[in-house]
C-alpha cells in the first residue's frame, strides 16, 4: 500500500477547508507548521487500496516570498515534494484564482483543479466549459460543490489517476496539441506555459538554459520556475539558488 | 558554484536592463501577461448567460457599509456576541457548575478527612489545585458559543467587513480593522475574557497589528476583574457608581489604543507589515457542521493545553501563599484557644448530658464535620422532597449526631420527640462553631501575612506606598495573579472581622481598619487593576499565538511597569495636587485622552514603499 | 489620473500601478493589471478604505494605495 502525499492548495475563500473535509472526514489532525503560528492541518482517506495523505496549505492569493502564509506554501510545495497538489478554484472567481493556478503548475507538481462553487457559479448564471478548461490548462479539471459534497468521489478518481502519471486526457481521446487562437499558452514540452510576452520570453529562457545546466539547482528546482521567480526580484529565490551553491 | 553567482549576476543584469528599457520592472510585467493568459482563458471557456446587475450580497453590503447603517448594524452584532456569549453563556454555567461542584466534592471525598481547626496538607494542596482548575473549566460553555460566533463570523463573509468599517480608526494606532473582534471579546464596555480575544488574533494577517493586539487584549475590561471594581467602588465612590463604571469601561480602550501605537512605534517597528488588500468575499450561510467542528477543536485544544499548565501554576501560587505556615509555637497556640473552648462547651452542657460523654475525643470533630455536610446538603436541597431525603441519609449515617442537628426533635417509633438534652447541646455547639470559625479565620489571615507571598507584599511596602498600597493591598494584588477573583478571596480572609461582627461586609471592615484612606486609594488600586497582567490562561493564548514565550514574558511584566506608573502617578500626584478622587480621576481621564489622540496623529512608518 | 480621483459609482482603466515592493506586488497579485477595468463602489464610513470591484469580485484599498494606481476613463 502506498502512501501518497497531496498538497492542497487555493486562494482564500474558495472552499479550500470544505473540500479538505470533504475528503478526509473526521480523521484530521492539526498542529503548526515549525516555527511559526501558522496552522497545518493534515488529513487522510484511502481509495482503492492507496493511503493518500492529505496537507492543508496556508490559503494564498500567489505564491511571492512577501508574506508568511505564501513561503510556507511554496517551501512544502518545493521541499517536501508531494507527489500531486490539488488547487482548489473558485468557479464564480476563476480569473483571479488562475493567477495562483499558473504559478502551482510553473512548479512542476503533477496538478489537480477542483473547480469549486459550481453552484454559485451558476447562481450568478455563469456558465463554465470545463472541458474545455481543461484542454487549455492542460490538467483534469473536476467540478465540485464541497458544501453539499459534491465531486469527492470524482476529485480522489483524478488525483490517483495523476498520480499515476496518466495520460492527460481531453474528450477527444488524445493529449492537446495546441490552439492558434489563444495567444496566452504556448505548447512548448507538452504542457501548459505562460507566454510572458517577447520582450521577456527570450530572457527567461536563457535563464532558463543555465539553471538547467547548474547540476546542483536543476536536481532540485523547476528551471522555468526558478527563472521566473528570479526575473520577478524574489528574494527567497536567489537565497534558494544560493544555498545550492553552498551546499 | 561559480555558475549559481553568475546566475544571479546575470539575472539582475537582466532586470536592471529590462527596466531601463522599458521603463517597468519585469515583475509587472510578468504579473500582467498571467492576467492576460487567465482573461483568456475566461473568454473562451466561461459564458455569461444572464446579467445579474445586483446580486444578493451586494445588497446587502448596501446596508451593512452604509454610512449611518453600517456602525449602527456593527454595534448591534457586537451587543449581541456579548448577550449570546457572556450572558448566555453564564446562564448555561449554572447547569455545568453542578458537574464540576460534584467532581469537587468528589476530590473532597477522598482526600484526607478536615480536622477541628487543621486540615492535613494533603488535603489543603489538592483541593487549592482543583479549586484552580475548575473555575477555568467553568468557562468552557462561554468559549464554546464564542468560538462557535467567531466561526460564523469569518465563515460567513461577515468580518471582512467589520474590518472595512473600522479600519480607519485603527490604523492611527498600529493596528487593523480585524482587531476589532479580539479587543470586543476581552471586554469593551462591560466584562470580557481576553483568552478568546487573544486567540481570535489568530485571523489578523498583518504581524505588527497581530502583535500589537495581542499584547493590549488584556489591558481590556476582563470579567474577572469587576468584584475588586465592586469592592472598592462601594467603599468610596457609591455616590458616583455609574460615573466610574463608565470611566473604568473606557479608560482601557483609551489606553490600550495608546499602548497599541508605542508599541508599533518602538518594539514592533521592525515587524512585518502586510498590505491592505482586503478581498470582500460574497456572503454565505456557514455550515453547521464547518462551525461545530472548528469550535470544537479550539475548544479541545485549549483545554488540553489548560489543564497542565494551570495545575502547575495554581500549585505554585498556593504553596507560595501557604508556606511557611504559622510554627509550631503558634500552633500550639491556637490549639490551646480550641481546647479551651471546647472545654467552655462542654461545661455548658454540662456534665450528665448524655451527649457529653458521645462526643468526646476525636468524636467532637467528627461531628462538627458531620454538621458542616449537614448544613451544606440541606442548602443544596431546595424542595421539600428533596430535604426529607437529605435527612434520611444523615439519619443513616449517624443516628445520635442526627438528634442533635435536628434540635432535639425527631421521631420515635413515628412519634414525636422533644429531647431538651439534644437541643442545649445543639444551642451551645452553635457558639463554639462561630469560636472554631473564628479560630480558622485567624489561622488563615496569619498564614497568608507569614506566607512568602506575605513577605513579598510586605517587602515592597516601601515602594508601593506611593501608589498607596500598603502591605494587604499588596498581598491581595499578588494574590490575583493566579485568578483575578482570588483578590476579594484574599483580601476577606487578611482583612478580618473584629470579633462580634462577622457579618460585617468586606467593604466596611477594610474601611475600619484603613482610617486614613481616602478616595485616591482606591482609585490607584482599581487603575492599576485595570492594567493587571493577563492570567495564566490567557498567558497561555498569549505565547500560542505569538509563537515566542519572550512575548509572553512581556506581557507579563510591561502592564506591571504601566499600571505601578499610573497608580504612582494618581496617588502621590493627586496627593500633591491636593485632588480628591473625583477629581484625580477626571484629571487622569483627560490627560489618558490627550495623550492617546496626540500618539494617534503620529504617523505610522508603514507607507515607506517607494513609488516607482 | 488615480483611482482616488474615481467617484463612487464610477468605473476607469488601469494604465500603471506605481507602487513597489509588497504593497505593488500585492496589488498586481488580486488583479489590479494595466488594461484592467475597475470599478469604485464606496467609501467607508469613515472615508478611508474604499470598496471596489475588478475581475468579478470586491476588493478594498486604502485610499493611500489607491493614489498610486494610475488610470485613464474608459
Amino acid at each position: 500500500m502506498k502512501e501518497i502525499i497531496v498538497a492542497v492548495a487555493g486562494q482564500p475563500n474558495s472552499g479550500k477547508s470544505t473540500i479538505f473535509n470533504m475528503l478526509t472526514g473526521a480523521r484530521q489532525h492539526v498542529a503548526n507548521y515549525p516555527g511559526v503560528t501558522v496552522e497545518k492541518r493534515t488529513g487522510r482517506y484511502s481509495y482503492k487500496g492507496d493511503a493518500v495523505t492529505l496537507v492543508d496549505l496556508p490559503g494564498t492569493y500567489s505564491l511571492t516570498s512577501y508574506s508568511p502564509e505564501e513561503r510556507i506554501a511554496r517551501d512544502f510545495l518545493l521541499h517536501e515534494k508531494p507527489a500531486v497538489v490539488l488547487d482548489i478554484v473558485d468557479a464564480a472567481n476563476l480569473e483571479r484564482n488562475l493567477y495562483l493556478t499558473f504559478q502551482l503548475d510553473e512548479m512542476g507538481i503533477p496538478l489537480v483543479v477542483a473547480l469549486n462553487m459550481m453552484d454559485v457559479a451558476e447562481g450568478r448564471g455563469l456558465k463554465i466549459d470545463t472541458y474545455k478548461l481543461s484542454e487549455l490548462l492542460r490538467t483534469v479539471v473536476v467540478p465540485t460543490v464541497g458544501k453539499k459534497g459534491r465531486g469527492g468521489g470524482e476529485l480522489k478518481e483524478a488525483i490517483l489517476n495523476t498520480y499515476q502519471g496518466g495520460r492527460f486526457q481531453t474528450g477527444y481521446g488524445e493529449a492537446y496539441k495546441g490552439c492558434s487562437a489563444c495567444p496566452g499558452m504556448s505548447r512548448e514540452k507538452g504542457s501548459f506555459r505562460v507566454d510572458y510576452g517577447e520582450e521577456l520570453e527570450p530572457i527567461l529562457s536563457s535563464l532558463e538554459n543555465r539553471l538547467s545546466e547548474a547540476p546542483k539547482i536543476s536536481a532540485r528546482y523547476p528551471a522555468r520556475w526558478l527563472a521566473v521567480k528570479l526575473m520577478e526580484n524574489d528574494s527567497e529565490a536567489r537565497r534558494l539558488v544560493q544555498k545550492a551553491e553552498e551546499s | 558554484m561559480e555558475m549559481e553567482r553568475d546566475i544571479l549576476n546575470h539575472a539582475e543584469i537582466e532586470r536592471e536592463k529590462f527596466l531601463s528599457q522599458h521603463k517597468t520592472a519585469p515583475e509587472k510585467v510578468i504579473a500582467q501577461k498571467r492576467y492576460e493568459a487567465a482573461e483568456k482563458i475566461v473568454e473562451l471557456t466561461v459564458k455569461r448567460e444572464k446579467e445579474i446587475y445586483r446580486t444578493l450580497t451586494d445588497r446587502i453590503d448596501q446596508v451593512v457599509c452604509h454610512r449611518f447603517l453600517g456602525p449602527i448594524i456593527l454595534l448591534g452584532v457586537i451587543y449581541l456576541f456579548y448577550e449570546l456569549s457572556i450572558v448566555q453563556g453564564y446562564k448555561i454555567t449554572a447547569y455545568t457548575w453542578p458537574i464540576l461542584a460534584a467532581f469537587r466534592d468528589f476530590i473532597a471525598s477522598i482526600l484526607p478527612s478536615p480536622g477541628f481547626v487543621f486540615d492535613p496538607l494533603l488535603r489543603t494542596i489538592t483541593l487549592g489545585v482543583v479549586d484552580g482548575i475548575v473555575a477555568v473549566l467553568n468557562y468552557i460553555p462561554i468559549f464554546i458559543i464564542l468560538f462557535a460566533l467567531i466561526a460564523i463570523m469569518e465563515d460567513s463573509g461577515y468580518m471582512a467587513r467589520v474590518a472595512f468599517l473600522l479600519d480607519r480608526v485603527f490604523r492611527y494606532y498600529g493596528l487593523h480593522g480585524q482587531s476589532a473582534l479580539p479587543m470586543i471579546l476581552s471586554g469593551v464596555f462591560v466584562g470580557g475574557c481576553a483568552i478568546p480575544g487573544v486567540m481570535a488574533c489568530r485571523t489578523i494577517k498583518d504581524e505588527r497589528a497581530k502583535l500589537a493586539t495581542i499584547l493590549i487584549c488584556p489591558l481590556m475590561n476582563c470579567l474577572a476583574k469587576i468584584p475588586l471594581y465592586i469592592l472598592l467602588v462601594g467603599m468610596f465612590f457609591s455616590a458616583y457608581k455609574g460615573f466610574i463604571m463608565f470611566f473604568i469601561s473606557t479608560i482601557t480602550i483609551i489606553i490600550a489604543l495608546a499602548v497599541a501605537k508605542i508599541l508599533s512605534l518602538t518594539l514592533l517597528r521592525k515587524t512585518e507589515t502586510a498590505p491592505f488588500v482586503l478581498e470582500m468575499p460574497v456572503y454565505h450561510l456557514p455550515t453547521v457542521q464547518g462551525v461545530l467542528r472548528r469550535c470544537l477543536e479550539r475548544t479541545w485544544l485549549f483545554v488540553k493545553k489548560i489543564i497542565t499548565i494551570v495545575v502547575v501554576v495554581v500549585l505554585i501560587v498556593y504553596l507560595l501563599m501557604t508556606f511557611p505556615g504559622i510554627g509550631k509555637d503558634r500552633r500550639v497556640y491556637y490549639e490551646n484557644q480550641t481546647n479551651h473552648q471546647a472545654q467552655v462547651f462542654f461545661d455548658k452542657i454540662g456534665k450528665d448530658n448524655p451527649y457529653a460523654k458521645l462526643l468526646g475525643g476525636s468524636k467532637l470533630t467528627e461531628f462538627a464535620i458531620y454538621r458542616d455536610d449537614y448544613k451544606k446538603a440541606k442548602m443544596g436541597a431546595k424542595s421539600k422532597e428533596a430535604k426529607r431525603v437529605v435527612d434520611e441519609k444523615f439519619r443513616e449515617r449517624d443516628s445520635e449526631f442526627f438528634k442533635i442537628v435536628k434540635r432535639g426533635k425527631y421521631k420515635i417509633d413515628g412519634k414525636m420527640v422533644k429531647d431538651s438534652y439534644a437541643l442545649k447541646v445543639n444551642k451551645e455547639y452553635k457558639k463554639l462553631n462561630r469560636e472554631r470559625n473564628r479560630i480558622k479565620r485567624d489561622i488563615k489571615e496569619e498564614t497568608i501575612i507569614g506566607s512568602v507571598m506575605g513577605r513579598i507584599g510586605r517587602s515592597l511596602e516601601p515602594a508601593t506606598k506611593y501608589a498607596g498600597f500598603n502591605w494587604r493591598i499588596n498581598i491581595g494584588l499578588i494574590s490575583a495573579f493566579a485568578a483575578k477573583e482570588n483578590s476579594v478571596a484574599t483580601l476577606g480572609s487578611i482583612y478580618q472581622s473584629p470579633p462580634g461582627e462577622e457579618k460585617k461586609a468586606l467593604g466596611d471592615r477594610m474601611k475600619e481598619k484603613e482610617k486614613d484612606w481616602t478616595p485616591l486609594h482606591a482609585l490607584a488600586i482599581i487603575l492599576f487593576m485595570t492594567m493587571y497582567p493577563p492570567c495564566i490562561p490567557t498567558l497561555l493564548m498569549v505565547r500560542l499565538e505569538s509563537g515566542s514565550t519572550k512575548w509572553a514574558l512581556f506581557a507579563t511584566f510591561y502592564p506591571i511597569v504601566l499600571g505601578s506608573m499610573i497608580a504612582v502617578l494618581v496617588f502621590t500626584g493627586g496627593n500633591l495636587l491636593g485632588l480628591s478622587g473625583m477629581q484625580a480621576m477626571i484629571a487622569f481621564y483627560v490627560l489618558a485622552l490627550i495623550v492617546t489622540v496626540a500618539l494617534g496623529l503620529i504617523k505610522n512608518n508603514e507607507m515607506s514603499e517607494e513609488y516607482t | 489620473m488615480t483611482l482616488n480621483d474615481v467617484k463612487p459609482g464610477q468605473a476607469c482603466c488601469i494604465a500603471r500601478v506605481n507602487l513597489g515592493g509588497a504593497t505593488g506586488q500585492r496589488l498586481m497579485d488580486m488583479g489590479f493589471t494595466p488594461g484592467a477595468k475597475v470599478k469604485v463602489v464606496r467609501n467607508a464610513p469613515l472615508v478611508d478604505p474604499v470598496d471596489l470591484t475588478l475581475r468579478g469580485y470586491h476588493v478594498s484599498i486604502r485610499h493611500q494605495e489607491a493614489g498610486g494606481v494610475e488610470v485613464e476613463e474608459l
